[in-house]
């Protein structure tokens, strides 16, 4: 599975976000869009994309896109 | 022996708050935000002394309208917001809606699932013969338990109150249920103070979380990324179990009525589902969430509106605190 899909889907599912604004090593709590509604778009993406169902808590501990898409490959 | 819901009415009192209000109160909610992602514009909300009986007893005075009040055998009240700690609200209101002495009545406690769960005891009733008619209620009151500052709650729910009548019948309208429930779950959508495991309000001054999420003890407390995860957790399943139940397939499902949660959850259902969005019910922008009155309130929209006819065969889901889920089918 790819890092670079995963991060533009990630994109994709927060609001006003251009393309190319991210990198894996983001850090989560310097995106903006990841409020409430933006952290359910990604639960939502994920489940949908990737079949995975990943836990709030999973989403709250994890620092950056990548560390999400490794609750993507366990 | 077979049942089938014979009428529906639903009451929603007269106070609205809307999104405009929100974003009055909230700077950096927006309105035209609100109602894109959660389908909600505007809410109607109990007046300070108008609580779940009151509205209970409105919709059921609708209902009964040009009935014989005395042939109700059996009133079953939906409800988590009740009157008092005892007496049970259902026999309030089987004196105050002048329903028979014989009538039996009790209240349940639950949420969103409540209605598919009322149902399902109205079936078993009628099925065990203790009774050929039952009015089930379903009323809520959850703005009562929300904290001003909790602009998310406030954004979600709204109060309303549904009264359904089932009756014995030649026609099997009530098919076969699935229901299930995961306790481990209890926290995630909860009122904690006020019970008797926590009697004392804990009065916190602090309400906010770490992260800024709202969270206050003596309020409604809803961690809303875990009820996301138990919904597209739980749903999907359900969906599938209460069709193998039914010995049916999606596609001779004629309609869906799920809970209407909110429009993000519903649509991200029916999109996992591959529900045709002409087959699915999404319609909560003038009611918001009413827990478990928005299934019955559904129905009757659909019923007066024409959405659905005679002979069609009806998929409804319930889901939430509890955690507790439900569904089953139903022949108009």
């Amino acid at each position: 599975m790819e890092i670079k899909k995963f991060v533009k889907d990630f994109e994709n599912a927060l609001d006003n976000v251009e393309s190319g604004s991210f990198t894996p090593e983001t850090p989560l709590n310097t995106i903006k869009q990841l409020d409430s509604l933006g952290v359910l778009s990604v639960i939502a993406m994920m489940h949908k994309q990737y079949n995975t169902k990943i836990k709030g808590s999973g989403i709250k501990n994890a620092q950056t896109i990548f560390d999400l898409f490794n609750l993507i490959q366990k | 022996m077979a049942c089938k819901i014979t009428k529906i009415e639903y009451y929603l009192p007269s106070m609205i708050l809307d999104n405009t209000q929100l974003e009055k109160e909230f700077s950096e909610w927006n309105a035209a935000k609100i109602e894109e992602k959660i389908g909600i514009r505007n809410r109607h909300l109990a007046a300070e002394c108008e609580t779940a009986l009151d509205m209970a007893f409105t919709a059921g005075e609708k209902l009964l309208q040009g009935m014989d009040k005395q042939s109700i055998g059996f009133l079953i009240l939906c409800t988590q917001s009740p009157d008092y700690f005892l007496p049970t609200t259902a026999c309030i209101l089987q004196d105050k809606l002048g329903l028979s002495r014989t009538c039996g009545a009790f209240d349940f406690n639950l949420g969103c699932s409540g209605f598919v769960y009322g149902l399902a005891v109205a079936k078993g009733l009628i099925y065990a013969n203790i009774t050929d008619k039952v009015l089930l209620i379903t009323s809520e009151t959850y703005s009562k338990f929300i904290h001003s500052l909790d602009k998310s709650n406030r954004s979600i729910f709204g109060d309303g109150a549904a009264a359904i009548l089932i009756e014995k019948s030649e026609m099997d309208g009530i098919k076969e249920f699935t229901l299930g429930t995961d306790g481990s779950g209890y926290d995630k959508l909860i009122v904690k103070t006020g019970g008797m495991r926590f009697p004392n309000k804990e009065n916190l001054t602090e309400l906010f979380d770490d992260e800024g999420y709202f969270h206050s003890p003596d309020h409604l407390f809803m961690d809303g990324s875990e009820i996301f995860n138990f919904t597209i957790d739980v749903v999907p399943e359900l969906v599938e179990n209460t069709l193998n139940q039914n010995r049916m397939t999606k596609d001779e499902v004629d309609y869906f009525i799920f809970h209407q949660a909110n429009k993000f959850i519903l649509e991200h259902l029916r999109d996992y589902l591959s529900i045709p969005i002409e087959k699915f019910y999404l319609n909560l922008l003038e009611t918001g969430n009413t827990v478990s009155a928005t299934i019955p309130i559904a129905l009757a929209e659909c019923l007066q509106n024409c959405t659905l006819k005679k002979g069609d065969k009806v998929m409804l889901v319930g889901f939430g605190v509890g955690l507790s889920w439900g569904g089953c089918i139903i022949e108009i």
